[in-house]
């Protein structure tokens, strides 16, 4: 495991939540007895951080927020609790809210990747696309660093890039980059296929599904899609074969699963392709 | 692959990789461990912990008195995983660890593993279950364990699998999530995990999925925390399956199965996240026989968490009912295990139910028995086209403790109130046998899960070797079961299939006809020659086969109809 500043960081998050919610008791239960503890140690910051958070997921979003400001007055040094109360603000949908908390917060902590994730998705609901994209840049450079990027973190940050209108070469640049900071990861290579034909670049569309690992490309669903591909760009006689193909490897296949919706959608799809195509002239 | 993750592959049997910096003299001891992690058919990861930094030693072969092949890393660590390559497929390999300079385990059968059959292989398998059993960390927690001790429920449904399986290897175990309570911290790993299950982590990999107590010391979003240092997981299909990336959700191959393990507690569940998309190319990528998939919040509860309630867990029940499930009706998963609430709840072979119990349609059930071969009979799968539709769904969450509920939800067919147990999941070829054990030994629910292997192949293109009467399935049957036999190479034969009660008479004739090489199958619906129903009993059938210029040969099998 990467060793490394974001676990030191992180450790600060799960000290707050020691002891915290032992969940299968019901909440109110277990925020009468963080009540109890706190009556017996008012000072004791941690314990308001505590009740916070039941009260948060208990969706008591001002006792929530009350806890969290009582936490930080107690205790100066606790200013994660910051993102804390930018996360209650986010699930209330108080999102302007949650940005000058983040703002504020962000100013004195510039390299906190998840503060700068959570800014970058509340921009998203708050329709600043433009903002948003540029939080996931700096949330996705600063998760670098400690090798806790994601593909979740790059196909938000495609949806980011597509909203503010930065176009779909852009989106495809930036998923470039994810497979290579992912090892190829699929995920992002069959969101890069869908942007491709989206651009009406289907040669390009047929080079990525060649990138597929090759237990992906030779699926069923990734044949289907090469064939409409075929088919789509005019390449009629190859998408023909590539069809009946997919039809011939569908009835002599090996396994041993029996059809499935997945499976037989995709052979009536394929019967529909042939049948149309064969009966069109060329 | 993880930093953490020590890698040396050995090339050359008997390779002996000295480390450059020998250890120190000084007596470090073993604290945690060993476990295994991420098996394959050719590789797995021995993990442990020792007191003192000390360079990694890994020494095995495949007879306890000979372990002539080493491993060594010489890094400096508390944390050592060691991946061990070029292993042989289903070969059981004798084992000790420690450093270059002591041995901190002896070579014996508790340490012993067998690597993972080829993948696709019918070898028989075994799984162990358990979910949410990590109370021996927490001494609040619930009945039935004392405060004095919290482990008591884990150690009863531990010992009563233990004992149950005495004869028998557990290839896997699955852990459900919320191994370790309250927080999850790895001190509770300690107690609830590695003090608890140290034996079968010594022989058995574990495959774990994220429950939200082990949130509590781990996060997702960046694979930190206690949860992801000690587990090592695959997140480049290192053992099969399409890279997904993260150790939070991942799949692997084991055998005839593809396992699959989501994360519903700290990754998005939303349609068109990651995890969502992986998952559908996941499924897309696989042919094995059986897909199980396993994570924490179950999509259908009526114990300790309401399923029906949209908000229960910040909505984690619904959302994954709602997203997750349409894609694994979509690819015919087989089964689905979870845990979250503490009970037993087992449901009939579903389709289809996305949304609240109260919309529950007669059509959702694709068999509304309870799958018992001598009960309802066996639930059977691929029988015609849609054949994969239906999936069994388990919320297995009471191996430490249980709690209340309704235990009413009407897609279950089986709960078992305030019991503890597991569940043990046998595998062999294309039949699936579940069974809830329950904490004092006593099998609480069991049900089979059949395949049609007449659909592996086109039944003509196959050559038959020989003339085979194979045996029907489901036996017992109520009310059809299915005949299969295969016609030898040659020209067409004339075939003869009867139906005889136990006193010799006849009961009707199924086929008289000329086939084909290959193989083939019929079906009996329980019927007489008349049409009517016959009695529950025992019943032969007997396949007679002629040949040109060869005399008659003959077959016969034996089955039992239950009403």
């Amino acid at each position: 495991m990467k060793v490394s500043k974001l676990a030191v960081a992180f450790s600060l998050c799960m000290m707050l939540m020691q002891g915290f919610a032992n969940a299968h008791t019901p909440l109110h239960e277990q925020i009468d007895a963080t009540t109890a503890r706190i009556a017996a140690n008012p000072d004791d910051a941690l314990l308001y951080v505590k009740r916070g958070e039941l009260y948060r997921a208990h969706e008591d979003w001002q006792l929530a927020l009350d806890d969290f400001h009582r936490a930080i007055d107690l205790d100066t040094s606790l200013t994660v609790v910051e993102v804390y109360i930018a996360r209650v603000l986010h699930e209330n949908e108080s999102y302007s809210k949650a940005i000058d908390i983040l703002d504020n917060y962000l100013r004195r902590y510039p390299d906190d990747p998840e503060a700068f994730l959570l800014r970058a998705r509340t921009a998203m609901e708050l329709k600043k696309y433009h903002r948003a994209e540029v939080d996931y840049q700096k949330a996705i450079e600063r998760f670098k660093i400690y090798e806790a990027v994601t593909a979740q973190m790059y196909l938000e940050h495609v949806d980011a890039l597509l909203a503010s209108r930065k176009g779909i070469p852009a989106a495809l640049s930036l998923l470039d980059q994810g497979l290579t900071d992912l090892e190829g990861l699929p995920v992002l290579q069959t969101r890069a296929i869908e942007l491709e034909l989206e651009r009406r670049m289907p040669e390009a569309a047929l080079r990525r599904i060649e990138a597929l690992p090759e237990n992906l490309r030779n699926s069923q669903m990734w044949q289907h899609q090469r064939a409409r591909i075929l088919e789509e760009s005019s390449k009629i006689t190859e998408a023909i074969a590539a069809y009946r193909q997919l039809l011939a490897t569908m009835e002599h296949q090996t396994v041993r699963r029996g059809p499935t919706p997945a499976t037989l959608q995709i052979r009536e799809e394929c019967e529909e392709a042939l049948a149309r195509l064969t009966d069109s002239p060329r | 692959m993880k930093q953490k993750l020590l890698v040396i592959f050995l090339c050359a049997i008997g390779a002996v990789a000295l480390a450059d910096q020998a250890a120190e003299s000084k007596a470090v001891a073993l604290i945690r461990g060993p476990y295994l992690q991420m098996g394959t058919s050719n590789s797995i990861i021995v993990c442990w912990r020792t007191d003192e930094n000390s360079d990694s030693q890994v020494r095995f072969g495949t007879s306890v008195d000979n372990l002539v092949e080493v491993v060594s890393v010489s890094t400096a660590t508390s944390e050592h995983f060691v991946e061990i390559g070029g292993l042989a497929p289903a070969t059981r390999y004798f084992y000790t660890v420690g450093s270059t300079s002591e041995s901190f385990t002896s070579a014996d059968s508790s340490y012993s593993f067998v690597t993972s059959p080829l993948v696709g292989s019918r070898d028989p398998v075994r799984i162990w279950v358990i979910g949410d059993s990590g109370t021996a960390s927490n001494p609040e927690n619930k009945p039935p364990n004392p405060p004095s001790d919290p482990g008591l429920g884990a150690r009863q449904v531990r010992d009563a699998y233990y004992a149950y399986s005495a004869s028998r290897d557990t290839d896997l175990w699955l852990m459900l999530g919320d191994n370790a309570y309250p927080d999850g911290t790895d001190e509770e790993y300690q107690l609830a995990v590695f003090d608890m299950y140290h034996d079968m982590l010594a022989k058995s990999v574990v495959w774990s999925t994220f429950g939200n107590h082990d949130s509590y010391s781990a996060a997702s979003a960046t694979q930190s925390g206690a949860y992801y240092d000690i587990f090592a997981l695959p997140t480049q299909a290192e053992a099969g399956g399409i890279a997904s990336g993260t150790e939070a959700y991942y799949s692997f191959d084991y055998a005839n199965i593809h396992f699959l393990c989501l994360d519903s507690q700290d990754s998005p569940r939303d349609p068109g996240s990651a995890m969502l998309n992986w998952l559908e190319q996941d499924l897309a990528a696989t042919n094995q026989d059986w897909i199980i998939a396993f994570w924490h919040h179950p999509p259908y509860s009526k114990g300790s968490h309401d399923s029906d309630n949209p908000n229960e867990n910040d909505g984690r029940l619904r959302e994954m009912r709602e997203n997750v499930l349409p894609i694994l009706d979509n690819y015919g998963v087989d089964m689905v295990l979870c845990g979250h609430s503490h009970s037993y709840e087992r449901s009939f072979l579903v389709h289809g139910h996305y949304d609240s119990s109260a919309t529950l349609t007669n059509e959702m059930i694709i068999d509304g028995g309870d799958g018992r071969p001598n009960g309802d009979g066996a639930y059977l799968k691929s029988s015609g086209p849609g054949g994969e539709q239906g999936t069994i769904y388990a919320v297995n969450g009471s191996s430490a403790r249980y709690s209340d509920g309704t235990f009413d939800h009407p897609v279950m067919v089986h709960a078992s109130l305030q019991v503890l147990g597991s569940m043990i999941l046998d595998v062999y070829d294309l039949q699936l046998d579940a069974r809830f054990l329950d904490n004092t030994g006593v099998v609480a629910d069991s049900f089979r899960i059949l395949k049609s292997p007449a659909l592996d192949i086109d039944s003509n293109a196959i050559a038959a070797d020989d003339f085979k009467l194979l045996p029907n399935f489901p036996n017992p049957f109520n009310p059809s079961t299915v005949i299969r036999f295969s016609v030898p190479q040659g020209p067409s034969s004339k075939l003869r299939l009867v139906i005889y009660d136990v006193l010799g008479k006849e009961v009707v004739t199924l086929v008289d006809g000329y086939f084909s090489p290959g193989k083939h199958q019929v079906n009996w619906n329980g019927k007489d020659a008349g049409g009517r129903p016959v009695s529950s009993g025992v019943y032969l059938y007997e396949l007679q086969i002629r040949q040109p210029q060869t005399s008659v040969s003959r077959k016969v099998r034996m089955m039992e109809l239950l009403r």
